[in-house]
């Protein structure tokens, strides 16, 4: 299995992963880690790290961030660059975190290598972004 | 060259400055002032990669900043200055950089230190520097966006001395 941490600014993080687990069910092996503007991001870092090192079983990692160049980001690759002190792991962290693709992340991680997973959540993350009205007056219009 | 903005957080690039700042102060170039991060290979990569591509980002110790902004004064480069705590803004003030005004943006809070605002933790020694900086006649406001209120942080912590959690 591979483990999921979504690290992002304020609260975020928490709503989206219980949004999420509202559509598709309870999972496993995710967190959901939040940052106010108060804390030392060296004390989130080490959140993180325990998070992750808390857990024997789970190798592989999946860290979801929301913006490149903001501190949640900014730990994540920190961490991923090697300053990591502890057991060895693998890490993907994937910035522009939305419902689609935590939802893609649930639905695939049981079915493909960390890897595959990294880029398949960002093609349907990507793809989730549409003109929906356009879309919707179209089916429409072909109905006519 | 013109500062147009100078901003003590000790997060120095993160979302609220590429966001929020950047994009309302027009700056060309993002200077910032941390001999630490000079020497953090990882820390300056990372802001390498925050800054949009268009942005120029300069990294460098007090007195090299300082050069750079005064060796600048005929050109038009708009320049968004940060610096990682109060003693460096000081540093830079009493090295000749002229400034009317001072934003406090962030630092957090560790054991000893007030939370006086959302992002704004002091200890005494912090708040005597700020005091020392405003008898040079430098506003300090506290802003964590351009589009807040400019909060003058001496006299709001001199109105309200209690902790504010």
């Amino acid at each position: 299995m591979i483990g999921i941490v979504i690290i992002t600014h304020g609260d975020f993080s928490k709503a989206l992963l219980e949004t999420a687990q509202g559509i598709v069910g309870k999972q496993q092996f995710i967190s959901a880690i939040t940052i106010s503007y108060s804390e030392d991001p060296k004390s989130v870092q080490q959140r993180l790290e325990k998070e992750i090192n808390a857990n024997k079983t789970v190798d592989d990692w999946l860290i979801l961030t929301d913006m490149v160049g903001g501190t949640p980001c900014n730990i994540c690759l920190t961490l991923a660059s090697g300053k990591f002190i502890g057991v060895p792991k693998i890490f993907e962290v994937v910035s522009g975190v939305n419902l689609y693709m935590l939802i893609s992340a649930f639905i695939n991680r049981d079915k493909m290598p960390l890897t595959e997973l990294k880029n398949k959540i960002m093609e349907d993350a990507k793809s989730s972004i549409m003109d929906a009205k356009e879309k919707f007056l179209c089916r429409l219009k072909k109905d006519e | 060259m013109s500062i147009v903005l100078i901003r003590i957080d000790d997060r120095l690039i993160h979302g609220q400055i590429i966001e929020g700042w950047l994009k309302t102060v027009h700056a060309d170039r993002i200077l910032i002032v941390s001999e630490e991060a000079v020497h953090d290979e990882i820390q300056s990569q990372l802001m390498g990669l925050a800054v949009p591509e268009n942005i120029k980002l300069t990294i460098a110790d007090v007195k090299k900043s300082v050069e750079i902004i005064n060796a600048g004064h005929d050109t038009e480069e708009r320049i968004l200055v940060l610096v990682p705590d109060i003693e460096t803004a000081s540093k830079m003030i009493e090295l000749k950089v002229d400034i009317e005004s001072l934003n406090l943006g962030g630092l957090h809070w560790s054991q000893g230190k007030t939370q006086y605002l959302k992002a704004v933790s002091l200890d005494e020694k912090d708040i005597e520097q700020l005091k020392e900086i405003k008898k040079r006649g430098i506003e300090i406001e506290s802003r964590a966006l351009p589009m807040d209120d400019r909060l003058d942080i001496l006299k709001f912590i001199e109105e309200k001395p209690e902790k504010i959690k």
